[in-house]
């Protein structure tokens, strides 16, 4: 166990950090949204790369050396069609991500204040 | 990247598609224009958008350049102008009024979602800055 700050703070950092990034590729898309030859991106989250970033932990007293680094790579959007000028940006799509991005990141956030609220709260108990 | 960066690619979105809505504004207002100081009706512009790397792998968007529309002009027969030519005939510019319109609703559009985006990054940057606060 990783006592009162363990390892969910991190994963909750590390899942914000992805929408954060993420949120700049769907504003790179909708800003190139009249660029000709502009083709969409999107940020993938590549579970196999995350579990290959966390450090081994070969002792019981390790704490989880998760190097919250880059879980996701860029790659282009694979449901993006072309139009007439070559640009793949499909902003009805995009904007949809945007919201959807938005609501999720909200949702971690809460999530973490809810995580901080319960340790605060356990502290209060213990005095 | 932070959302800071987000912003500023958002903005670039609002500045481009300000600059193409000051294009289609001056085609509009100089659809009947026949002289210019480089001579001859006036010629239709167009931006030529670009994208620009931007924090390693996002791209950001800029008006590479504004281009002069070479296609001729509609004629017209009106013998009293003043700049008609011998045959009676006047050139006036090639200016699509029902064009410039279309393109007028797409960039405004376009303004509004990069705008979208903008609010969207700061209540996202608002929601972070609430952890933590009771």
């Amino acid at each position: 166990m990783g006592g009162i700050f363990d390892s969910t703070l991190a994963q909750l950092k590390a899942a914000m950090d992805y929408r954060v990034a993420r949120q700049g590729v769907i504003s790179s898309n909708i800003a190139n949204m009249d660029t000709p030859g502009y083709r969409a991106k999107e940020l993938s989250f590549d579970e196999q790369l995350e579990s290959s970033l966390r450090l081994a932990t070969t002792h019981p007293e390790h704490r989880g050396g998760r190097q919250a680094k880059r879980a996701y790579r860029m790659e282009v959007d694979a449901y993006a069609r072309i139009g007439n000028d070559a640009n793949t940006v499909d902003i009805d799509r995009e904007m949809m991500k945007l919201s959807q991005n938005q609501l999720l990141y909200d949702a971690t956030a809460q999530t973490v204040e809810r995580k901080l609220a319960g340790i605060k709260d356990t502290i209060k108990r213990i005095k | 990247m932070d959302l800071f960066t987000a912003m500023d690619i958002s903005a670039s979105g609002l500045r481009a598609q300000r600059t193409r809505l000051n294009v289609i504004s001056s085609n509009i207002a100089n659809a009947n224009t026949t002289r210019t100081p480089e001579g001859g009706p006036y010629q239709r512009r167009d931006v030529m958008l670009r994208a620009r790397t931007f924090d390693e792998e996002l791209s950001a968007v800029e008006v590479e350049r504004v281009v002069s529309d070479a296609s001729p002009g509609r004629r017209v027969y009106d013998p009293a102008h003043p700049d008609a030519d011998e045959g009676g005939y006047l050139t006036l510019p090639n200016v699509n009024i029902m064009e410039e319109m279309v393109n007028l609703t797409g960039a405004t559009r376009a303004f509004e979602a990069n705008t979208t985006a903008i609010k969207a990054q700061k209540d996202m940057a608002l929601k972070a800055l609430t952890i933590g606060r009771q």
